[in-house]
């Protein structure tokens, strides 16, 4: 059967008609990150957190100091270049004396890890600290927050909205009645993917807009190469939803095994918290995750400004991830229940 | 009249379970086939197997002369037993849907006029009557003017006038020259509509034909239904030797349907209360399987 962008283009259509005349979804959809933001960006963010990270480098027997999680760099440059984009709160220098303490400027976060390096570290040393500031840009917890709820959004989205749909529709039998119509399994993925590509997109330009008047971002790169990951991202997270919806036909078993993905993602791709000072091993796995690498990266443009050449391997990642995984769903794909 | 379709030595297996044991048939083209047999007995895995929506195990199925390939499958409609439709869709909008899913599509209004479809056209789906859903589950099914037909029980829990409804619909689509299979337990229904018959029980077909040439080579008798109270153990034994006492009625089977209708006016008894039929289907899948039909 020849591919009809005519067909992909009908299925778009009744499955975006589907998930706007479900008001709940719909709903939920745009009203579940808009929450995450509200909790985790304003709730959290009076707390501060009571774990502040300081970094350093060289041979040094860190101290045992409440509230200070000390994490190793190879080189100062490595540690200034995370305080400056505050993943850490301070670095400390200690081969020379004497030591000096980075703080970053304007951070309330950073100061008080250096109130609490003060009061324990300065009894112990013969001189005081010698104190130097970096220049950063203020960002808040919901600054560093908001990609990451808002790509959990899309990872649900694209699970739930594509994977768990197809197993819906096929223990209905939806995708009985498709079979009997010219429509090809390729033309039916592709129209899943497409129609909740055109949801994330909307969905999240929404969320950005109203989290943006509550508290502006100042986007330090491109908005085109965020779109770019954006895309990219959405569609290798919905690939996933296409490899277990392949042949599925219980919505329950469906259910659980998309949990049993989605929380281990969530909590190795930097959504909650920075992976700075975890194990190795854990950012290890977080590299191969699409939910990392798009998060990454869009923190990095928005953030940092990087550009899309210095972020092109985590594009590729993301691209051929999407790639073979809805090339797997693909071939495994089956209409019917038997 | 030339044979448009036939299938030989189809066998559909799970695991060692035969669902379709080796059936073979054919049909004349604007012909209504009807495929009669009880629940379970492999008539919609049949139909399954011939729109290809599962594979079959071992056979041959020809249509215009080829074999069925998937390029052949845009000359079929069905409509299934056990389906559903997109979900928070408008009647129109299905049909608006399905419709782009053809090349060839046949004129939307021409569909809603066929299937009767305007009272209900803007409705969703979900909200309508059985017999609507049916009506609309066939325009799905004709919505790109197919050569054969295939309706997988369509009047099963449908209420006597929808059922008749139905009926009248796909006489009119025979009337189009359309090629039709129909699966059903209804024996009304077959003997209505099917220009031939084929009885399926267990996977096999144990009888094919002309409905009523099938119930004159298996019967030639006719059953008189006596009131209980009316005749005598004694009479009714001279009237025939094939007698079943049911609760109400004695059942004789005659063959000279006029010498025993002499013998019960020579009784000088009150017949205002007997009945007088011919066997029907019912009564052949019986006198075939040894038992009913809905069992």
């Amino acid at each position: 059967m020849n591919f009809s962008f005519k067909r992909v283009l009908a299925v778009i259509k009744i499955r975006n008609r589907e998930f706007y005349r479900d008001l709940g979804a719909l709903g939920w959809v745009i009203l579940f990150p808009l929450i995450m933001v509200l909790t985790f960006g304003y709730i959290f963010d009076v707390d501060q957190g009571e774990q502040y990270k300081v970094g350093y480098w060289g041979n040094y027997t860190t101290p045992e100091i409440p509230h200070i999680q000390w994490v190793k760099y190879s080189s100062q440059e490595e540690a200034l270049e995370k305080l400056k984009y505050q993943k850490i709160d301070l670095a400390i220098t200690v081969g020379q004396k004497p030591a000096v303490l980075w703080s970053a400027a304007k951070s309330p976060k950073s100061k008080l890890a250096k109130e609490i390096m003060h009061l324990h570290l300065l009894p112990k040393h013969t001189s005081p600290f010698y104190e130097e500031q970096i220049e950063g840009r203020v960002l808040t917890y919901l600054d560093w927050v908001f990609p990451g709820i808002v790509n959990l959004n899309i990872m649900f989205m694209g699970l739930w909205g594509v994977g768990w749909v197809i197993v819906r529709q096929r223990k209905l039998g939806v995708l009985k009645r498709f079979k009997a119509s010219p429509l090809t399994s390729f033309e039916y993925l592709l129209a899943q993917m497409l129609s909740r590509l055109i949801v994330m997109i909307a969905s999240s330009v929404l969320v950005y807009g109203v989290a943006n008047i509550m508290h502006p971002f100042n986007i330090e790169g491109s908005y085109l190469d965020l779109m770019i990951f954006f895309i990219a991202g959405s569609m290798a997270l919905s690939s996933v939803g296409f490899v277990f919806a392949a042949r599925m036909t219980s919505e329950e078993l469906c259910n659980g095994i998309l949990n049993f993905i989605t929380y281990p993602l969530m909590f190795i791709s930097e959504i909650w918290f920075s992976l700075e000072g975890s194990p190795e091993w854990v950012k290890l796995i977080a590299n191969y995750s699409p939910l990392w690498q798009m998060t990454d990266s869009m923190r990095k443009i928005m953030y940092e400004g990087a550009s899309l050449a210095s972020l092109a391997g985590s594009l590729i990642y993301l691209i051929v991830f999407g790639f073979v995984f809805t090339l797997i769903g693909s071939l495994l794909f089956k209409w019917n229940k038997e | 009249m030339s044979i448009v379709f036939e299938v030989k030595n189809l066998k559909k297996k799970y695991g060692d379970f035969l669902a379709v044991n080796d059936i073979s048939f054919s049909i004349e083209k604007g012909k209504c086939f009807g495929l009669l047999g009880p629940n379970g007995a492999g008539k919609s895995t049949t139909i399954e197997c011939i729109e290809q929506i599962i594979d079959y195990s071992e056979g041959e199925i020809f249509f215009e002369g080829s074999l069925v390939q998937e390029k052949t499958l845009a000359n079929f409609g069905i409509q299934f037993q056990q389906t559903s439709l997109p979900a928070k869709l408008k009647v129109k909008e299905v049909l608006e849907f399905f419709s782009s899913l053809y090349q060839d599509a046949r004129d939307m209004s021409e569909l809603i006029e066929l299937c009767h479809l305007t009272p209900f056209l803007n409705q969703f789906h979900d909200k309508i009557s059985g017999g609507q859903r049916q009506r609309l589950l066939l325009a799905v099914a004709l919505c790109h003017k197919p050569k054969l037909l295939m309706l997988d029980e369509p009047t099963t829990g449908l209420d006597p006038q929808a059922r008749r409804n139905l009926w009248e619909l796909v006489k009119r689509i025979k009337q189009e020259g359309t090629t039709v299979i129909l699966t059903t337990h209804y024996m009304d229904e077959a003997f209505e509509l099917c220009d031939e018959i084929g009885i399926m029980d267990h996977g096999k077909m144990i009888a094919t034909g002309n409905p009523k040439f099938l119930l004159k080579e298996t019967f030639e008798t006719t059953v008189l239904e006596i009131p209980l109270e009316v005749i005598s153990e004694e009479q009714v034994n001279s009237l025939s030797s094939d007698i079943h006492i049911g609760d109400r009625f004695y059942e004789v089977t005659v063959k000279d349907l006029n010498g025993a209708l002499a013998k019960l006016a020579v009784l000088n008894l009150d017949l205002s209360g007997i009945n007088i039929r011919q066997k029907n289907l019912e009564d052949l899948f019986i006198h075939l399987t040894g038992k009913d039909l809905r069992s």
